[in-house]
């Protein structure tokens, strides 16, 4: 349907709203609408803080974890080398062997090759079969799931914009302690326990991942019935 | 007004959303004008225009958090305007459009004007939407200026397609008659 007329209107489509409504308008308008002004702010960070309690509580976990980790690892051969337990043993080997006992029950598989001389020999030749391996698988499979999760999360930017900032900034906080772990990694002498809390962190991002998404998921169950209520009461 | 493409993000109405009043004041001055005009065609009336310009700006500022992006800011605040001006011109003049009536407007189906011989000109086309009945002004000023296809003006008014389809030819009809005789006189 484009006749002459309507093309009229369509090329000169600005000239038509050319009358301006009485400048007060807006003065009615600000006074009207200055308590929800005032309240837009807080009704958002309540929202806010209720999850962001919750992203904050396993960041500090996680940060909490590889702090107690590293002080774990730098003060063991002194502090508690010395303190009880084992001292006769040489300080380089207790931690390799406390760990390798526990590892020993819960995975047959890495038990085999954690002994310290086969261990040394594996980091300097990049070995496939080193502990970390079996590790490696069930991070790469962590990793996966994660990486769907964040697919599945980035389909919500759109919607929620401000949120999945704030989540995937959340996200990256513990992404880059996994880092921070995997850089450890290779001149560790503690490899096990290391692998344990990279496992643990990937863990703790799924989790984080999952409560995020059911967050946004009653986010947007709550607005689609308030935007349709407002778009089909005015 | 189907939006198929993604909707970028409106980062005024984010502002809003974060609590900034400047947004509020500029979201205002963005939309004020087209909006009051857009009432303005169907109202047909400036002190009504206005009290529908408010009302939409507060009730959409209110609504402002629950804003889903299912189509742009100013198509969703327009929807606002159109429906609260409908109301408005409902209240000031009864029905809005009776099929009876408008048909016993006394206009031979066959007879069209000829739009290639007619000079148009802005204000005389705003003055012959003036002086148009409210139904037809309303399906017209939806198609023509708003660009709402016949499906979404059915939906607006809850009136079929059919009606819309012959409400807005008619409509034309008799507004390029009173561009002829506007245009005479």
């Amino acid at each position: 349907m484009s006749s002459p007329l309507e093309k009229f209107v369509l090329e000169n489509r600005d000239e038509f709203d050319r009358d301006s409504p009485d400048p007060r308008i807006w003065e009615k308008i600000r006074e009207r609408v200055s308590p929800e002004m005032d309240n837009v702010k807080p009704l958002r960070s309540i929202a806010f803080r209720r999850w962001m309690v919750a992203a904050a509580a396993v960041v500090l976990v996680s940060l909490g974890s590889l702090f107690y980790y590293s002080m774990y690892q730098n003060k063991k051969p002194d502090a508690i080398a010395g303190k009880s337990q084992t001292p006769a043993m040489p300080d380089n080997n207790l931690p390799k062997q406390d760990s390798s006992s526990n590892v020993a029950k819960s995975n047959p598989v890495m038990a085999t090759p954690v002994n310290p001389q086969q261990q040394t020999a594996t980091i300097g030749s990049g070995d496939n079969k080193s502990p970390e391996f079996e590790g490696n698988k069930e991070m790469y499979y962590y990793a996966k799931l994660i990486e769907l999760k964040h697919e599945e999360l980035k389909t919500l930017e759109k919607d929620e914009p401000l949120l999945y900032k704030q989540f995937s900034g959340d996200v990256q906080k513990l992404d880059s302690v996994y880092h921070s772990l995997k850089t450890r990694l290779p001149n560790n002498s503690n490899r096990e326990q290391v692998i344990e809390a990279m496992i643990t962190n990937l863990q703790l991002q799924i989790g984080l991942l999952n409560r995020q998404l059911d967050i946004i998921k009653q986010i947007k169950h709550s607005k689609k019935s308030a935007y349709e209520k407002a778009y089909k009461s005015v | 007004m189907e939006l198929t493409a993604p909707i970028q993000v409106d980062e005024l109405v984010e502002r809003c959303r974060l609590g900034d009043k400047h947004g509020f004041s500029e979201l205002y001055q963005k939309y004020a004008k087209a909006m009051y005009n857009t009432s303005l065609r169907i109202v047909n009336h400036t002190a009504d225009a206005e009290d529908v310009l408010q009302e939409s700006f507060v009730d959409a500022f209110a609504a402002i958090e629950s804003f889903a992006y299912k189509s742009t800011f100013g198509a969703w605040l327009k929807r606002i305007v159109i429906n609260k001006s409908i109301n408005a011109l409902r209240k000031r003049k009864m029905e809005i459009i009776d099929i009876e009536k408008t048909t016993a407007i006394h206009l031979p189906e066959e007879e069209s004007y000829d739009e290639e011989t007619i000079k148009f000109k802005v204000e005389e086309i705003k003055k012959a939407v003036k002086d148009l009945p409210n139904g037809y002004r309303t399906v017209l000023s939806l198609h023509l200026f708003e660009g709402y296809d016949q499906e979404e003006i059915a939906e607006i008014l809850q009136i079929s397609h059919a009606t819309v389809r012959t409400q807005y030819m008619r409509a034309k009809q008799k507004l390029l008659l009173l561009i002829k005789q506007g245009g005479l006189s």
